[in-house]
């Protein structure tokens, strides 16, 4: 149990470096405009009065060291400003669309886990038999579908012609549980889709390897039943690698949120992103890509706990 | 009295890309109750595949081509699967090489004892009633720990909850061994269960093999390619090359006057002094290539000895005093 709190906060301690880093970043995301940042902001037929004071709001007077310090002091306390556009405050806006981003990542997870898992097993089990090259073909098509197209298609044969989906928008849970799962249903399967194939893969092949593994060899030597064999011993170390994937595959995730979101035109953070990004409503982007990291490595937290609590041999490393 | 283990005419062929390969071609040896015989040979020779043989785990792309395997006068070959899984590790069982990687890294050792006792006792359970950990026996339990402590790993009721990367290797050997006699075996199997271990450790395992197989009269199948350790511990020996049994016979007169210019070729590799990390001194020119092997003695094309009739074909056994010989020197002794 010590060992394992050392090691989760050697892991805390990590988190510090990444996220300044991200933060650089971010900060930089307005200084690296060409020219001056105000002026691009606000376009060539701007007055020079309007520029000016759009200058002192960025507080683009201060050198820049002192402008990095001040976004790194304000980010930590959640203050990113105001919008440029709406004059709404960035981390109430965050706030607001995080549950609809969060509501569709999640439940886009949870469909690509649900499928990946029996499939992808069931394929390694199987090798070479039928059941095998159904897992492989559809995970193939899984891979190469693009999302926007497989949403509208979803919208298309599901939403359009059956009153039970909307075609628009997005309910959460917390406010209406069935409309919630009911139009959070297609994006998510939209969303999730991708996924699931790449975990459909990364299983049967994980399962692959591991039933050659020396300890498979001993069960079976010592009379041990083959479903204990294949679904106690070879899931768990199989299912240890894709685990961190998930974390890993969190970027991918977001970004295909953003463009599900568009497409079911669910208010959640990629559609702020994008409307932001045209508005070069630079004190969202920041936020939005501050909340991003801030999430990555939340999530990636996650996942080493719950590694470290499966995999007994990940705390021993950590302490190397 | 009946044989433990009778082997006749056994053909292990595998099924590769690039041909047949005829890992043991016509193999005969018998065990009885409570006698060590030893099997060696160069590595390649065959051993490994004739343990699997025994036990039916030889896998895709293998097969057995031919011949029977008799364990209490029953063709093993003709088990139906629940007959094989009880016979696994119930009535034979294997101790594996590099035991660190014959454990799962993700389990306890002493659960995995556990499993495999709680197997031939109460019999498998669904997985989900093992994930959640239902399927536990105290009675099993308390028999791994008295086990652990037979082979002596100190404090075993601790390190009955410590997972293999925790154990060191003569350790996990022990634990190895543990395994294997831990539901009374008639035979274990142990395939090179001293190689890659120093030699103080591996005088430990063998006083502890002699002494619990004495106690329980277990036979054993020593598999080894190092002759020195035969020399130590087995009753009988029998020395395979390329697939074929070269020389069968009592330990002290093989080892002392070897009728196979390939037993004495094996003798004279033998390091000098007990040096461990020495490899084996390499007999003169190379193991057939077992896609291509010679169609006459096997051992012809290095064998020191050769005649011209070698060439032709491989010599069948012949007896000489109480051991068999596959070499037609020997035929000239019969005469
Ligand atoms: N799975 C396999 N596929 C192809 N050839 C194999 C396989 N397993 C063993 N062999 C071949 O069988 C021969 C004997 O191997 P083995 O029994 O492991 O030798 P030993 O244990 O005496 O060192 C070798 O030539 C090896 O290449
Ligand atoms: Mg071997």
């Amino acid at each position: 149990m010590i060992r394992l709190v050392r090691y989760l906060f050697g892991r805390l301690l990590w988190a510090v470096p990444v996220l300044l880093g991200a933060s650089v970043v971010t900060f930089m995301i307005m200084q690296l405009t060409p020219g001056d940042p105000a002026r691009f902001i606000l376009g060539q037929r701007a007055s020079e009065g309007a520029v000016m004071e759009l200058r002192r709001e960025l507080g683009l007077h201060q050198p820049i060291y002192a402008q990095y310090v001040e976004f790194v002091v304000d980010a930590a306390q959640g203050d990113f400003g105001q919008s440029l556009q709406t004059r709404e405050d960035v981390m109430g806006m965050l706030l607001q669309r995080l549950p609809y981003t969060a509501q569709l990542s999640l439940a886009g997870l949870l469909i690509a886990v649900v499928v990946s898992f029996p499939v992808g097993v069931i394929g390694a089990v199987q090798e070479g038999k039928f059941a095998d090259h159904v897992s492989r073909v559809g995970a193939l098509l899984g891979i190469s579908t693009p999302n926007f197209w497989l949403g509208l298609l979803l919208i298309l044969v599901f939403a359009v012609p059956s009153e039970g989906f909307p075609i628009f928008g997005m309910t959460l849970v917390t406010e209406d549980p069935i409309d919630g799962i009911t139009s959070t249903l297609l994006p998510a399967i939209a969303l999730g889709t991708a996924q699931a194939a790449l975990l459909t893969r990364l299983l049967r092949g994980g399962m692959l390897d591991e039933l050659q593994e020396g300890y498979v060899r001993t069960a079976r030597a010592y009379g041990i039943d083959e479903r204990e064999t294949t679904y106690v011993y070879a899931l768990k170390n199989a299912v240890l690698p894709t685990i961190t994937v998930i974390g890993l595959q969190l970027g991918a995730l977001l970004g295909g949120a953003v463009i599900v979101e568009q497409v079911f035109g669910i208010p959640g953070i990629g559609r702020m992103a994008i409307q932001a990004i045209f508005n070069k409503d630079f004190p969202v982007i920041q936020g939005i890509t501050m909340l991003v990291a801030v999430a990555f490595v939340a999530v990636n937290l996650l996942v080493d706990v719950l590694c470290a609590q499966l995999d007994p041999r990940i705390i021993l490393g950590g302490e190397k | 009295m009946m044989s433990v283990l009778q082997v006749d005419g056994l053909h292990t062929y595998f099924d590769t890309e690039n041909g047949i390969v005829r890992a043991v071609e016509g193999v005969d040896f018998s065990i009885e109750p409570g006698e060590i015989v030893g099997l060696v040979g160069e590595s390649g020779s065959g051993k490994s595949v004739t343990a699997s043989s025994i036990m039916n785990l030889v896998e895709r792309p293998g097969r057995i081509a031919e011949g029977t395997v008799r364990y209490d006068g029953q063709d093993v070959f003709d088990l139906s699967k629940s007959e094989l899984q009880d016979l696994r590790g119930g009535e034979i069982s294997m101790v594996f090489q590099d035991p660190m990687n014959a454990f799962n890294p993700t389990q306890t050792v002493g659960r995995q004892l556990h499993d495999v006792l709680r197997t031939h006792r109460n019999g498998a359970v669904h997985p989900v009633k093992r994930i959640l950990g239902l399927d536990h026996d105290e009675d099993c339990k308390e028999a791994v720990v008295e086990m652990l402590d037979a082979v002596g790993i100190p404090n075993p009721e601790a390190r009955y909850s410590d997972y293999p990367h925790e154990f060191s290797g003569g350790m996990i050997q022990r634990a190895m061994v543990g395994m294997a006699l831990l539901c009374d075996p008639k035979l274990v199997l142990a395939d090179e269960p001293t190689t890659g271990l120093d030699v103080s450790i591996e005088r430990q395992i063998l006083e502890l093999f002699n002494d619990l197989v004495e106690e329980l009269n277990t036979a054993v199948l020593w598999i080894t390619h190092d002759l020195s350790v035969v020399a130590k511990l087995c009753d009988r020996v029998v020395v395979m090359y390329a697939g074929k049994v070269m020389e069968v016979g009592p330990t002290d007169v093989v080892l002392s006057d070897p009728a196979n210019p390939y037993t004495e070729a094996l003798l004279d590799s033998i390091p000098r002094y007990d040096r461990p990390d020495e490899e084996i001194r390499v007999i003169e020119g190379d193991v057939p290539d077992p896609l291509n092997r010679p169609d006459g003695c096997r051992f012809a094309d290095r064998c020191p000895k050769v005649h011209e009739r070698c060439h032709d074909a491989h010599p069948p056994q012949y007896e000489l005093g109480d051991r068999e010989v596959a070499c037609y020197l020997a035929e000239e002794g019969t005469k």
